[in-house]
């Protein structure tokens, strides 16, 4: 069981900084064709889509490394918790306003067709939690230290 | 909690440098805006905003044929580039000068802003793309949608 | 459990390795005026040791079609996309995307095509109209022929109703003309198209574009309008703005 304890914070780590650094890397790679997904929900005007297209990905890239490493972990943790619960808020509306896009989830407009809300916020909510439980461990672990 | 949220702000800062570098090298294309010179989302209206307009607007429908054919606005009128120049006589006979115009597509079309900068050089003035689209539309009106 | 959420959200993160490389993700082609349908060819190769499977393609508008050869494309192989895009009536540039979903990544390849579609004449506005009962005041449409396209060597107005009168002057010698349009009448509703053929140097077939002239009844009044007409004692014209839209 120490074993465990000892690893699933490792785990965690890996899997939401995996995720983060895909997401990020692959709508880094073209800001300006994921500013047409940014426009596509409507919330934004387009040129406040466009610098979000380019800062954004950074961003997720920037706290999947800082999930490694120790004097800014909680930080990037944090910063996971932020981008997760502002998609999932974008998602829900884009929803409830019937929109049929692309989630732009994962880089340049990716999926090949309308986004599956229900499943891209239940994976959403799946990450929360985990960011949620990895913020409070690593909170206590390095007030002890 | 502070410490982490330091650490978050550094996180961010730190995140626009890359973010500059990446505009530097791929700028944003003017191809981006389908139509340059609309005003971002000036020009856009609600639902609500149209429902309060008095006379009520004319609403054109910026999808394909097959797309109106399936459903549509009630009194709306088809008008695509597709066949531009063939749609734009029905487009007059239904118009009042002076009139309003709301235009719409899907939800994720940039035709609509299309088409509406179109009709502004054509001669309409007042034109105004609807936000949200035909599926906002069908999702406000379930009754008519059915039909 | 937290383990098994860790593994499940890792499951989510399939290794972004592209073996179906393009040679090109955009296509700029360069297009003529009146081009019914452009092609674009974007070819392929298969990098690496395995087979993939092209599962489909899938366009941002149903003017843009994709063609494959086939689905099933074996390590080393090449192939090709097509692209044919239906110009219809667009002008000016337009940027359509094709994405084309294969068994080598989740997300698919994303293509780009790109043009400018070049037009002949600007005709501004395109139509002009009058309300029932407004002075017949002549209103002027502008023919332009944007820079770089070869001056014509002459235009006609040609109205389908005897309720538009027009007239053609030229501004700038095979560049530029001023099509005034005056309605005999504001009486009458009608609809008028106004052919303006370009004649073209060297005995070339001339090229005709469309501007419309309508008289129309007025908007209905508002309520507020109404009301104020009403105190007034001016009755509104109901009956005329009912009558119907005569076309020619």
């Amino acid at each position: 069981m120490n074993l465990w304890s000892q690893a699933w914070p490792w785990v965690a780590r890996l899997g939401l900084a995996g995720v983060l650094a895909w997401a990020g890397w692959a709508k880094a790679r073209n800001p300006p064709l994921f500013a047409l997904d940014i426009e596509a929900y409507r919330l934004v005007p387009g040129a406040i889509a466009v610098a979000t297209a380019y800062y954004l990905p950074f961003v997720e890239i920037f706290a999947a490394v800082a999930l490694f490493i120790r004097p800014v972990r909680r930080g990037g943790t944090l910063l996971a918790l932020v981008l997760f619960t502002t998609f999932t808020a974008m998602l829900a509306l884009a929803w409830a306003r019937g929109l049929q896009i692309n989630c732009g989830c994962f880089g340049t407009a990716a999926a090949s067709s309308a986004t599956n809300y229900a499943w891209s916020i239940a994976r959403n909510a799946l990450l929360f939690g985990l960011a949620v439980a990895l913020f409070r461990r690593d909170s206590r672990a390095d007030l002890k230290s | 909690m502070r410490a982490a949220l330091c650490q978050a702000v550094l996180l961010l800062v730190l995140a626009l440098v890359p973010a500059a570098i990446a505009w530097q090298r791929l700028p944003p294309e003017k191809f981006l805006r389908p139509t340059g010179d609309d005003g971002d989302t000036a020009d856009q209206v609600t639902l609500a905003q149209v429902a309060a307009w008095q006379p009520a607007p004319l609403w054109i429908d910026a999808r394909t044929a097959a797309e109106h054919a399936s459903g549509h606005v009630p009194g709306s009128i088809l008008l695509n580039e597709d066949t531009w120049e063939a749609l734009l006589p029905g487009f007059i006979m239904a118009w009042t000068p002076g009139q309003r115009i709301v235009v719409y597509c899907s939800a994720s079309c940039a035709a609509s802003r299309r088409v509406a900068v179109r009709l502004r050089l054509a001669g309409a003035s007042e034109v105004s793309v609807l936000k949200g689209g035909w599926e906002g539309w069908r999702s406000a009106h379930p009754e008519a949608a059915a039909r | 459990m937290k383990v098994l959420l860790a593994i499940a959200s890792l499951a989510l993160a399939p290794a972004a390795f592209a073996q179906l490389q393009f040679d090109q993700d955009t296509v700029e082609v360069k297009a003529d005026a009146g081009a019914g349908t452009i092609t674009a060819k974007y070819p392929f190769k298969v990098k690496g040791t395995e087979k993939i499977t092209i599962f489909g393609t899938e366009t941002d508008c149903g003017c843009t079609a994709a063609t494959l050869d086939k689905q099933i494309y074996s390590a080393g192989e090449s192939g090709e996309i097509t692209i044919n895009f239906s110009a219809g009536d667009r002008i000016g540039p337009q940027m359509k995307k094709i994405r084309v979903k294969a068994s080598d990544q989740g997300e698919p390849h994303v293509l780009t095509f790109k043009t400018d579609i070049p037009v002949f004449a600007r005709v501004i506005p395109q139509f002009v109209a009058w309300e029932s009962k407004e002075t017949p005041t002549p209103k002027v449409v502008t023919f332009e022929l944007p820079e770089g396209n070869a001056p014509i060597a002459s235009l006609t107005a040609t109205s389908n109703h005897p309720g538009a009168k027009t007239e053609v002057r030229e501004l700038v010698k095979g560049r530029r003309y001023e099509v005034t349009i005056t309605p005999t009448t504001t009486e009458t509703f009608f609809l008028a198209t106004v052919q303006l053929a370009a004649g073209m140097p060297d005995g070339k077939p001339a090229r005709t574009l469309l501007a419309y002239a309508t008289v129309k009844p007025p908007l209905p009044p508002t309520p507020q309008e109404a009301a104020r007409n009403a105190a007034l004692g001016n009755a509104p014209t109901q009956t005329q703005a009912q009558a119907p839209l005569e076309k020619k």
